[in-house]
């Protein structure tokens, strides 16, 4: 992997890990049976 | 409102941050470090600032939990670490893909590596003794102590390894604390902003995990 | 005080009835250390590599017997009896003082076999002493604390050695790079700064594991 290319995943990981998150929140939202 | 002012403040300077750090020369200049993966600095090192201070966050909260006993003081902990585990991780991980354009290894044993990498430990323990209690009260009683202690104790992670660590030929961090001092104006306020957005960011995400965890809560369910 | 030294006192004449701890302890360090001068055969070791022995023997050792201090009272059904009849801070102090005895007394058979064993050379016989003190008493008071906790949460001990790493990490760092310079290692530390780490750790866990004991203690 070149070092531009390393730039680039990296910041694609952080967002990975956002979306990660936020899938998360989601589901337990889905569980507790929605938003109000 | 102040929520809605942090969340859009969080989504435009983390925008602007990661359109400047492509579009601006790469902050630590000579191959030396990393080159154009060193834009990483600017994602990588605010993470691990919010990882560290979501450790004190879940630390804050176990300390209320212990004296108030109200359940809502552990389940915000627990958001807490969860999210200080996220931040660790992803730290951690484009701090190795850096460190391995920079330094030429994925793992070096610098003590910030270490320092992230304790942080990890620690969330990683926290969630199994959750794991493996059963009662609920003990659970929420057991994870606030470790959590506290584990607080008390993680300075001397953050402030003593690379203190001990000086003397060291490890020129990854000499390059990186003294280009820190020398840091160009551009530079220094491009991480200025994230480190705040990211801080905005984990706010918000906390925010969300709090409600989230509460609506699955009243519904009767319980993930942790 | 006087509550703690009937806990202390109780403690070693149980174990000396039984010799439950000091056995593991022993036997661990002893096979420990038998396997490792076995698998290195006589080759020379680094100043580092042998201090990260030793303190990797020493912490394991610690971790396969001392953890289960508070285990022990849960399943021998004393616990009950020692919550009523003594304040928390004696039942601590107590068990602090039992185990860091304990630890004393391993450094002591340790180091001399330690040396014959592998080999090794120590030099300032004064650093490596007050290490080992400061040393164990931060040890001492993490496992006090996590043994405590464990057995409170009833879970199985090998969670013991998964929450004490991370925090006694910063301890079993400093530790082996001011044994490394007693062993003929390069001053990669300076001998004030380890002092400094190893003492106020030492303070720090010791404070902070009697102020929490009581709640890993009490319901």
């Amino acid at each position: 992997m070149t070092a531009s290319q390393t730039a680039l995943v990296g910041v694609l990981i952080v967002w990975a890990g956002v979306v990660w998150y936020l899938v998360r929140i989601d589901r337990k939202i889905k569980r507790g049976g929605g938003l109000k | 409102m102040l929520m809605a002012a942090i969340k859009i403040a969080a989504v435009v300077l983390l925008t602007g941050v990661t359109i400047a750090a492509f579009l601006t020369a790469p902050p630590l200049g000579g191959m030396q470090a990393g080159g154009d993966a060193s834009r990483l600095f600017y994602f990588h090192v605010p993470m691990a600032q919010v990882s560290f201070v979501s450790f004190m966050v879940a630390a804050v909260f176990s300390v209320l939990y212990l004296r108030t006993r109200r359940p809502d003081h552990d389940m915000m902990a627990t958001v807490a670490a969860e999210l200080g585990l996220l931040f660790s991780i992803v730290a951690l991980i484009t701090g190795s893909l850096w460190a391995k354009q920079a330094w030429g290894a994925y793992w070096n044993w610098d003590p910030r590596q270490l320092f992230l990498f304790a942080l990890v430990l620690f969330y990683g323990a926290f969630f199994a003794l959750r794991q493996a209690t059963p009662n609920l009260d003990t659970r929420r009683r057991v994870s606030a102590v470790y959590l506290v202690f584990g607080g008390a104790i993680s300075p001397f992670l953050f402030f003593v390894l690379p203190r001990l660590y000086r003397s060291l030929h490890e020129d990854a961090n000499q390059v990186v604390t003294s280009t820190q001092s020398t840091m160009s104006p551009l530079v220094g306020t491009i991480f200025g902003f994230s480190s705040v957005g990211f801080l905005l960011l984990y706010i918000w995400l906390f925010k969300l995990g709090v409600a989230a965890e509460r609506i699955e809560q009243d519904a009767g369910h319980r993930t942790v | 005080m006087r509550k703690a030294w009937a806990v202390l006192r109780k403690d070693v004449r149980a174990e000396y009835r039984t010799r439950y701890a000091v056995n593991a302890l022993f036997l661990f360090a002893l096979v420990t250390l038998t396997a490792l001068s076995f698998a290195t055969g006589g080759a020379a070791l680094t100043p580092l590599l042998a201090a990260v022995f030793y303190w990797v023997i020493l912490f394991f050792s610690v971790f396969a017997s001392l953890a289960q201090t508070f285990v022990k009272e849960s399943e021998t059904k004393t616990e009950i009896l020692l919550k009523l009849n003594a304040p928390d801070d004696a039942v601590f102090f107590g068990k602090w003082t039992f185990n860091l005895l304990l630890v004393i007394l391993l450094n002591i058979v340790l180091t001399p076999l330690f040396i014959v064993m592998l080999n090794i050379q120590l030099s300032e016989w004064g650093v490596w002493i007050s290490t080992l003190l400061l040393g164990g008493i931060g040890l001492v008071s993490t496992t006090t604390l996590l043994g405590a906790l464990i057995a409170a949460a009833n879970v199985r001990g090998a969670l013991f050695s998964v929450l004490a790493f991370p925090v006694l990490l910063p301890l079993l760092v400093t530790a082996i790079r001011v044994s490394e310079l007693c062993l003929g290692g390069s001053a990669e530390i300076s001998r004030v700064d380890a002092y400094l780490v190893l003492g106020s750790y030492a303070a720090v866990s010791t404070t902070a594991a009697w102020l929490l004991f009581p709640f890993v203690w009490r319901d």
